[in-house]
């Protein structure tokens, strides 16, 4: 079905776009790895303005997470206190990030700048996730960062504003969490991705959350993070595309719960090595982007 | 199909021009009116009509004008960047010309030049701001890309003319700037034009998707919350359906 897209400005199968979302739920659902990070690749490879592609695939998310962090609230798995203090931090980065994505857009750098980010993006994920699944199939597993930990673990009590977190059991600098979500809320802004990926492993091993809690708190601050981005980039951007949206949220949430069904009778090492692939692949296509000439020197786009 | 429309359309164009066989050029249009819906894929645009005597004839259709973001890239090293961004006004977005000859063969160059009814008259006009170092090659790539999307259109071949009577078949593109769009029709003799006619097009935004367009562009912020509010809510009644079903 053929559709006039009104904010991307161009015309798409949305049945294409159902898929993407369906094929990119079902490898989250399988692996157990948010799918953000292989939205807004997919839609800027199908011609969608970078900047559309990065506020849509941020407020596609708000849809994805929003029955996950309803479920694990429900089940006490949010750490009110940490999450609000995280949001603190992700609503201002994620601020300043769609500020900064509004200034690059209009110097014309803001596409270049995402297949730059990107490409380092996907490029250290996937080739870590490449690198621990493949130890893995063999029987290996690595255990290399113990003493770094005990490290930072010294300086962050250090820091100013101590603060307890009963839930996690946990005291802590209010800094910690406030600057982990400034960062994941610029990477919301500026590549339309929830930043799971780094918040859980910062939560895990760095701040030592309990792993019950962990998941239930970076899903919870995650949904309103997007929210607040997506609001942000339709407000000031005119970068999220409401058709586009929507297929996306329709297909991922079938292609999630197909994933989590099938992963059930898969095992986890080879599938996280197919995710790997993927991720690595999408890294090699944007960056070859870069380096091949462009078919056509000059672009143009309509000016509303 | 198109061409019995066509007959019955010349038919009753007939009857007119006898009741005015005064006039030279007569031109009807297949429509007035062009709707955009979300489906809209392009349009045929048909315009016929009747001249009396000899002569060539020249189709002009011209949207408003649009304002367009040019960029070139450039070569870094091994990689591609973004190089000069230019802001191109006071060009049509849409401007096809189509004739019963070659224009060069039936009018001279200057009457051609005045009236507009080049490709290069239309770049002339169009403003580039900043204006970029080498003026003529961003003009150069202005017209080839618009003549890659088939925004401007030139075929001199495009007008049928048989007895006295011609059509044109003009071919919308999916994506058209809004506006009032001009359609102008030349009769040429004897290296002179003798009559023009002059009709306007409109072409609009319609149904719900131009209401959404709209809404979006003019209350961005209202839009914005609405629909993460309904994404919110999509994800979760879903979520819930699934649940239900898995259940």
């Amino acid at each position: 079905m053929e559709l006039f897209l009104p904010i991307a400005h161009m015309d798409v199968n949305i049945w294409l776009i159902v898929s993407f979302g369906l094929a990119v739920g079902f490898l989250s659902g399988l692996t157990g790895v948010g799918g953000g990070i292989l939205i807004t690749p997919l839609l800027i490879f199908i011609g969608v303005p970078p900047l559309v592609a990065v506020g849509t695939g941020a407020a596609q998310i708000v849809g994805g997470s929003a029955i996950g962090s309803y479920a694990h609230w429900r089940m006490g798995n949010v750490d009110m206190r940490m999450a609000f203090v995280l949001l603190a931090g992700s609503w201002t980065g994620g601020l300043i990030g769609v500020h900064i994505a509004r200034i690059l857009e209009a110097g014309g750098h803001f596409g270049l700048v995402v297949t730059f980010l990107y490409v380092i993006l996907l490029g250290v994920i996937g080739t870590s996730m490449l690198i621990e699944s493949l130890l893995a199939l063999r029987g290996r597993h690595g255990h290399a960062s113990q003493k770094n930990r005990t490290k930072n673990q010294s300086i962050l009590q250090r820091l100013p504003g101590q603060m307890d977190f009963p839930v996690s059991g946990l005291r802590l600098s209010f800094l910690t969490p406030v600057l982990l979500g400034f960062g994941v809320g610029l990477l919301t802004a500026l590549m339309g991705v929830g930043g799971g990926f780094v918040m859980v492993p910062i939560m895990l091993y760095v701040l030592k959350m309990p792993t019950k809690v962990v998941v239930g708190t970076s899903l919870f601050q995650l949904l309103f993070t997007t929210a607040e981005v997506g609001i942000l980039q339709a407000g000031m951007n005119h970068a999220v595309d409401p058709y586009l949206a929507l297929a996306l949220v329709l297909g991922s949430i079938f292609g999630t719960q197909f994933g989590a069904r099938a992963g059930a009778h898969m095992k986890g090492e080879q599938l996280r090595l197919v995710l790997a692939l993927v991720v690595v692949g999408v890294a090699i296509k944007m960056g070859l982007g870069l380096f091949i000439a462009p078919e056509h020197i000059f672009s143009m786009a309509r000016v509303v | 199909m198109l061409y019995l429309r066509l007959m019955l359309m010349l038919l009753t164009m007939g009857a007119a021009m006898l009741a005015e066989a005064s006039t030279p050029l007569v031109v009807a249009t297949s429509t007035d009116k062009v709707n955009v819906t979300s489906h809209f894929v392009g349009e045929n645009l048909l315009v016929y009509g009747a001249i009396t005597g000899p002569g060539q004839v020249i189709v002009i259709l011209r949207s408003p004008d649009s304002t367009e973001a040019m960029q070139q890239k450039t070569r870094t090293g091994p990689i591609w960047l973004n190089g000069a961004k230019v802001t191109v006004t006071k060009a049509p977005g849409i401007w096809q010309r189509l004739s019963s000859a070659p224009v060069r063969h039936i009018l001279p160059d200057d009457t051609l030049q005045k009236l507009g009814l080049t490709l290069s008259s239309l770049v002339d006009k169009a403003h580039f701001d900043p204006e970029p170092d080498h003026l003529d090659t961003w003009q150069k790539a202005f017209l080839d890309e618009r003549i890659r999307h088939r925004n401007y259109v030139v075929d001199p071949a495009g007008v049928t003319l048989k007895q006295g009577l011609f059509s044109a078949k003009i071919r919308l593109p999916a994506s058209l700037p809004l506006g009032h769009y001009q359609l102008l029709t030349y009769l040429v003799r004897q290296q002179q034009v003798v009559a023009v006619r002059k009709q306007q097009i409109d072409v609009r935004q319609v149904g719900f998707q131009a209401w959404i367009a709209r809404f979006a562009r003019e209350n961005s912020w209202v839009y914005g919350i609405v629909l993460t509010i309904i994404l919110a809510g999509l994800g979760f009644a879903l979520g819930i359906l699934m649940r239900r079903r898995s259940a």
